[in-house]
């Protein structure tokens, strides 16, 4: 079966969670479209914490440890006064 | 397993064991108990339903195949409920394809014998009825939930009723099941997972998980959870023989 195996981590500031089991995915390009989506449904717990700088990053290797790519969501407020 | 073996044990399908003695003991014949292995599918969409089941341990999941190749779990069926609502209302088949998702045991009833006992017996169409707008509300209840609460609320929720159903403490589970369940990605689980465990309510290791903080995960929880089972405790009522089969 085609694809390969990726292994995601994810900070918050602070390291939220790695994974170490891994997931499969056809390609480097998969794995960008479900790290996206990942970050996207995460981002529905943001207005919880009532901070007005946010930054959520997923980094994702292969399994080598090599890194493929870094998603990262923002998401902040600036008051003007 | 023989499940009948003595007249008078007390089914361990809450519905069933909900019954008027005489309405049980007429319905027995009709009810074959049969296994439910892993993954087996029950019913699928939109192909007729032949048979209705009462689990008694285990569960199934009822998913809904989007387009896109996705699949989402809808409902959840355990010793509460029945697979086969269709029939009940009047249709013979479903959108949704019912799956086992934890092995265990059912009783099984022939879906023509089951439409005959509807039609010849009150207390059991009234029973059913009742089971029938309860997993109603409890697919409302999801739909809101899904649309609004956080995926680490949800997770507690989701693994609270997975502990009530479970025999014993600890229960197996993939992260990629969870994330199917739950609509998510697999990563997400992985993140809500970690601080349910950073925060000393669930164990997980090599696919299996244990509660380790119930009041902590109740907490945790969206109310979804405490909804879900005062519903079902008003479905049931304060039938004693029912009283002693609820899970803890």
């Amino acid at each position: 079966m085609p694809g390969s195996r990726f292994y995601y981590e994810i900070r918050d500031g602070g390291i939220l969670a790695r994974d170490d089991e891994g997931q499969v995915f056809a390609d480097g390009k998969a794995a960008r479209e479900d790290a996206v989506m990942l970050l996207t449904e995460m981002a529905r717990s943001l207005p919880g914490r009532g901070k007005d700088k946010n930054k959520i990053t997923a980094r994702v290797r292969d399994g080598a440890g090599k890194l493929i790519f870094t998603a990262t969501l923002s998401l902040d407020v600036e008051w003007n006064d | 397993m023989a499940l009948f073996d003595h007249a008078t044990s007390a089914p361990r399908n809450r519905l069933l064991a909900a019954l008027p003695p005489e309405d049980l003991a007429r319905l027995r014949p009709r009810l074959e108990a049969v296994p439910l292995t892993l993954r087996e599918v029950l019913s699928a969409p939109g192909k007729p339903i032949t048979a209705i089941y009462f689990p008694e341990t285990g569960y199934v999941s009822m998913l809904a195949y989007l387009k896109d190749g996705d699949v989402i779990e809808v409902a959840a069926v355990g010793n509460e409920g029945i697979v086969g609502m269709p029939i009940l209302l009047g249709d013979d088949s479903d959108d949704c394809e019912a799956m086992v998702q934890n092995p265990g045991t059912a009783l099984r009833m022939d879906a023509a014998a089951f439409r005959a006992e509807l039609d010849h017996t009150p207390a059991f169409r009234s029973l059913l009825l009742r089971s029938a707008l309860f997993q109603h509300r409890q697919v409302v209840r999801t739909a809101a939930c899904n649309g609004r609460h956080h995926t680490d609320q949800r997770l507690a929720r989701w693994l609270l009723v997975a502990r009530d159903r479970a025999e014993g403490g600890a229960f197996a589970m993939t992260h990629e099941l969870l994330a199917m369940m739950l609509g998510v990605r697999r990563a997400g689980i992985t993140v809500a997972a970690s601080q349910l465990q950073r925060a000393g309510l669930i164990h997980y290791e090599r696919g299996r998980i244990e509660v380790t903080d119930r009041p902590g995960l109740e907490a945790a929880a969206c109310e979804c959870y405490g909804v879900a089972r005062r519903a079902l405790d008003h479905l049931l009522g304060s039938n004693p023989r029912v009283q002693s089969l609820r899970c803890h």
